[in-house]
């Protein structure tokens, strides 16, 4: 045996694009995706009948469509199709090399055929059997494939492991330990969600590690840990570049078969419009019947045995450089050098026609090399204890490894919707604890659509441009089942039989796996569940500046207790070090400005309500105000806008007005502040004055219409008046 | 609903008598109050009723129960775009998002009681404000407290709610500011970002986390010292 390891992981992904509807192109990604790649994988698999060292990806999305019966029904007639598409053009005058290339897929189409309906139509069950017998390893990702870096919260994150978790251990009777994050995406504190989630190992691209902070000793020859305890396994470039790279590597020899040359495009439209989509549409059949050839539009006929005999070489060739690679590191110890390569799985096969038999020769070639293929499960459990722990910032293994792909001009669009359904989530289980099955059905519904939108395929295809108008549909039509089932939920309009309708469209994730409270936080689930929900109800407000502090601040807090004494519902919104105390019956909640301060006293008011304000709104999520009142100049904006913003009565209770403040005032500032002072008592709908002379003051200085009522700590009953000019009109 | 909400709203009654006449919410009154009067047709009065009565029938009331609470007060309608997409949701949120080592996408969006707010403190129209962006580097700084190693700010058009911020420097800590300059020259912020770091682009000779690894590797640290972006979002974040 060389030293050293070699590890193969590919990963099989599709977005979910299941439609009830016949003919949506899309569905065809699947179909491709099974002929070209997961059975042709399975073959080789098949042929060696060995451990292979090799771990699978299967993504959720995937899994989930290829236990679709209907899905499984259609490829049936899809291959059928093929083989009569074919059957038609060996009818017709080709050329010999032309005709050979037909016989090689109709064999190949009637063999596609045979592995799909041994498996009963589902490959999970093939994929499911190699595992048991030990010849490879599966893995899956997160539910829907969504990009975690660009995520809001760490809920979403969770949900997307979680459930992509439970969705895979339905189909497949276990629960990995290893998970690939979609785009190899790695951000600081992604790992302690799925080390919590039982994760221990994901892959990442090579410069993640290579600029890991402390600089790991071993490079990307050796995996390392993430602070909360998860391997990250490094893409090896050099080598993983000999296969994927269409310059450098394999795939562009021209005996192998070309990608873009398709029988559709060859024939004039009457020979196979019954092939084509029914609204005329033409699309690849899967007969590809030319080779490279070269850099050339002018293409030569496929010939399978050419290409076949290639792979052979190319296997060869890559065995022997991947074992002068590890004979090149021979000298690292603890652990071995490994070399990780992780692919789609889809480059083999559908890309890279000949890829699958590449990879079983190469297996082969290996075994004559003396490379062992692990599988990084196998690598953790030797060498676990001489991995290091480093510090691994935010990147993926797209272009120019960060997140480039998944934001720009082209998509950056979607990402505030997400967000915003990722808090609707939050504040959905938050607010409504039922839990009967209607309910629980709906919540499921809900994160199932936040799922679908999420996923990383929507703003990558609008980052490539193709099938964009897809896409974009496909998201924006998931925000939108979301509200509309939000809405229904709010209104208490659901049914069961709506619900089912909408799973029908859309039958992604069995409702067993998606678990809603998720999105709940510890926090939230005391709020709306046991804290005493009459503290929710009918509050009054009040605003201003030194509660408890001085004599007004002393009056102040005597009003507040008072008031919450004869049974009011009161909070304080104070200034303060962020505090909240519940004192003599009395909600009192400071705030202040932080970060950078300012210069100007007008704008540092500003910057103080700006915080009072973010306050009173993080409290009207969860209660209801009847009134606020305002105790202070200082706190005239927020008390004004928030009361009218509420549309309920605005209370100031004024002791000085800012020409007796500041006698001889002048300038800016003074008429700024008595300018606010005045608007905010002009639209109170009660004034309390600190003595009587004020209310002379009031109405010279600013014009008040009211008649107020003075103000004592003790007095009774103090919003009667309010209640009475209501009544009054 | 929708019918019976007109009837007492033309009787005079406040959305909060006429939630607690209906039993329901202040925020459903509402919503279903603005949307009719947004539709502005008086004469569809007659047609829902009919509608509403069919519908009751087949549907099961919204009965409000302990488990469920208020969807909160002065809940808002959405102005939408041709696709059906909400054009703002009436949040105040700013966050920043990482692009690359040297760019950070930055969205935001400034809630109508926020502009209100504003708007009373000044008295000025929130058109005529000086919009702009502060770009804060705080890394191994406590912004709460005041502490920045540099920032820069930069003037906004209108009618932005989106900025590509670059350059920027890699393997650091940033906080972005939406805010407004004051006529006196103060930077007011109005919503700040959490923090976000920005990707190293290059391998580490002297790197600034051994010793934060080290320490929370050996539970030595009640929280790791580095920034990490998928916190947990409490909806009722701040009633105790």
């Amino acid at each position: 045996m060389r030293k050293g390891y070699f590890s193969l992981v590919l990963h099989a992904h599709l977005p979910y694009v299941r439609h009830q509807e016949a003919h949506r192109l899309e569905e065809r990604w699947m179909y491709e995706a099974i002929s070209e790649t997961y059975i042709p994988l399975l073959w080789e698999i098949d042929r060696l009948q060995r451990p292979l060292g090799w771990t699978i990806s299967i993504s959720p999305p995937v899994v989930e469509m290829l236990a679709d019966e209907l899905i499984g029904e259609r490829y049936v007639e899809h291959l059928d199709d093929t083989l009569l598409l074919i059957e038609r053009e060996l009818a017709t005058e080709l050329a010999a090399e032309e005709r050979d290339a037909l016989l090689f897929y109709q064999q190949r189409y009637q063999d596609l055929r045979v592995t799909f309906e041994y498996w009963g139509r589902n490959l999970n069950r093939a994929f499911r059997h190699y595992k048991e017998q030990g010849y490879l390893d599966l893995i899956t990702c997160t539910a829907t494939h969504g990009f975690s870096p660009h995520m809001f919260s760490e809920q979403a994150a969770r949900a997307e492991i979680q459930t992509g978790l439970n969705c895979f251990e339905r189909h497949y009777g276990f629960r990995p330990t290893g998970l690939w994050m979609p785009e190899c995406a790695f951000t600081p504190g992604l790992d302690r969600i799925m080390y919590e989630e039982g994760i221990r190992y994901t892959f990442v691209d090579e410069h993640a590690v290579l600029f890991a902070d402390p600089s790991p000793k071993h490079g990307i020859g050796a995996p390392v840990y993430s602070p909360h305890g998860v391997a990250l396994f490094p893409r090896d470039q050099i080598i993983s570049g000999r296969i994927w790279s269409s310059v450098i590597g394999y795939p562009g020899h021209p005996d192998y078969r070309e990608f873009y040359r398709d029988l559709a495009y060859d024939r004039e439209w009457d020979q196979i419009a019954e092939f084509m989509h029914p609204e005329g549409l033409r699309f690849d059949t899967g007969l590809k019947l030319h080779r490279v050839t070269g850099k050339t539009d002018e293409k030569e006929f496929y010939v399978r045995d050419w290409a076949w005999k290639r792979t052979d070489e190319h296997a060869a060739d890559f065995a022997q450089a991947l074992a002068a690679h590890l004979d090149e590191h021979r000298g690292q110890d603890f652990p071995p050098f490994l070399v990780t390569a992780p692919f789609d799985a889809e480059l083999f096969g559908h890309w890279w026609f000949e890829g699958p038999d590449f990879l079983g020769k190469a297996m082969e070639r290996f075994e004559e090399q003396g490379i062992e293929s692990i599988s990084p499960a196998m690598f953790l459990e030797r060498h676990f204890q001489d991995i290091e722990t480093v510090h691994v910032s935010m990147s993926t293994w797209g272009r120019k490894g960060y997140g480039e792909v998944w934001i720009n001009e082209r998509n950056d669009w979607m990402i505030r919707h997400l967000h915003q359904l990722e808090k609707r989530l939050a504040g959905q289980m938050a607010r409504d604890r039922r839990r009967d099955p209607l309910v629980l059905k709906a919540k499921r519904q809900l994160v199932r659509e936040y799922l679908l939108a999420v996923s990383s395929d929507w703003p990558f295809i609008l980052d490539g441009q193709t099938t964009a108008q897809y896409a974009a549909e496909r998201f924006r039509e998931h925000i939108r089942r979301f509200e509309e089932t939000e809405r229904m939920l709010t209104e208490g309009k659901l049914t069961d039989g709506w619900l089912t309708e909408r799973f029908n469209d859309y039958p992604f994730l069995a409702d067993e796996d998606i678990e809603p409270d998720v999105f709940l936080t510890s926090h939230d689930y005391y709020v709306g569940a046991e804290r005493p929900a009459e503290w929710n109800e009918a509050a009054v407000l009040l605003i201003g500046l030194g509660y408890g502090n001085g004599e007004r601040g002393q009056a102040f807090r005597h009003f507040a207790e008072r008031l919450a004494a004869a049974g009011e519902n009161v909070y304080v919104l104070s200034e303060g070090e962020s505090s909240y105390r519940h004192e003599n019956g009395v909600h009192v909640y400071k705030t202040k400005p932080t970060g950078l301060p300012l210069v100007q006293t007008y704008n540092q008011l500003a910057a103080l309500n700006l915080a009072f304000l973010r306050e009173a709104q993080a409290l009207a999520k969860g209660v209801t105000f009847r009134l606020v009142h305002n105790f202070s100049m200082e706190s005239s904006s927020i008390a004004q806008a928030f009361a009218e913003h509420l549309d309920v009565p605005l209370v100031s209770t004024v002791h000085d007005v800012e020409s007796e403040r500041t006698p001889q005032g002048s300038g800016g500032l003074f008429v700024a502040i008595k300018r606010l002072e005045g608007e905010a008592i002009r639209r109170s709908d009660l004034v309390f004055v600190g003595r009587k002379e004020l209310e002379e003051q009031l109405v010279s200085d600013y014009h008040m219409k009211l008649k107020p009522d003075v103000f004592t700590a003790d007095i009774e009953n103090p919003y009667a008046r309010l209640t009475n000019l209501k009544k009054n009109g | 609903m929708l019918e019976k909400i007109i009837k007492l709203k033309e009787q005079g009654l406040t959305v909060k008598q006429i939630a607690e006449k209906l039993e329901t919410t202040e925020g459903k009154v509402k919503y279903a109050w603005s949307k009719y009067r947004k539709s502005g047709l008086q004469t569809e009065t007659q047609k829902t009723s009919s509608r509403d009565k069919k519908s009751e029938t087949i549907e099961k009331p919204f009965v409000r129960t302990e488990e469920t609470m208020s969807t909160g007060q002065g809940q808002p309608m959405l102005g939408r775009d041709a696709f059906g997409m909400a054009t703002h949701y009436e949040d105040d949120v700013i966050r920043a998002i990482v692009q690359s080592p040297t760019c950070l996408y930055v969205y935001w969006e400034i809630s109508a009681l926020t502009r209100k707010t504003l708007e009373a403190h000044y008295h000025a129209s929130f058109e005529s404000f000086r919009k702009e962006l502060r770009i804060i580097d705080a890394t191994l700084r406590d912004y709460g407290k005041g502490e920045v190693n540099r920032t820069y700010q930069f003037e906004l058009p209108e009618m932005t709610n989106t900025w590509f911020v670059r350059p920027l420097t890699p393997d650091t800590t940033y906080i972005i500011e939406w805010g407004i300059q004051t006529i006196d020259g103060d930077f007011l912020p109005v919503l700040r970002s959490k923090p976000v770091d920005t990707p190293r682009d290059a391998a580490v000779t002297e790197g600034r986390f051994e010793g934060p690894v080290k320490r929370w590797q050996y539970g030595e640290a009640e929280e790791p010292e580095w920034v990490e972006v998928l916190e947990p979002y409490s909806y009722f974040d701040r009633i105790r």
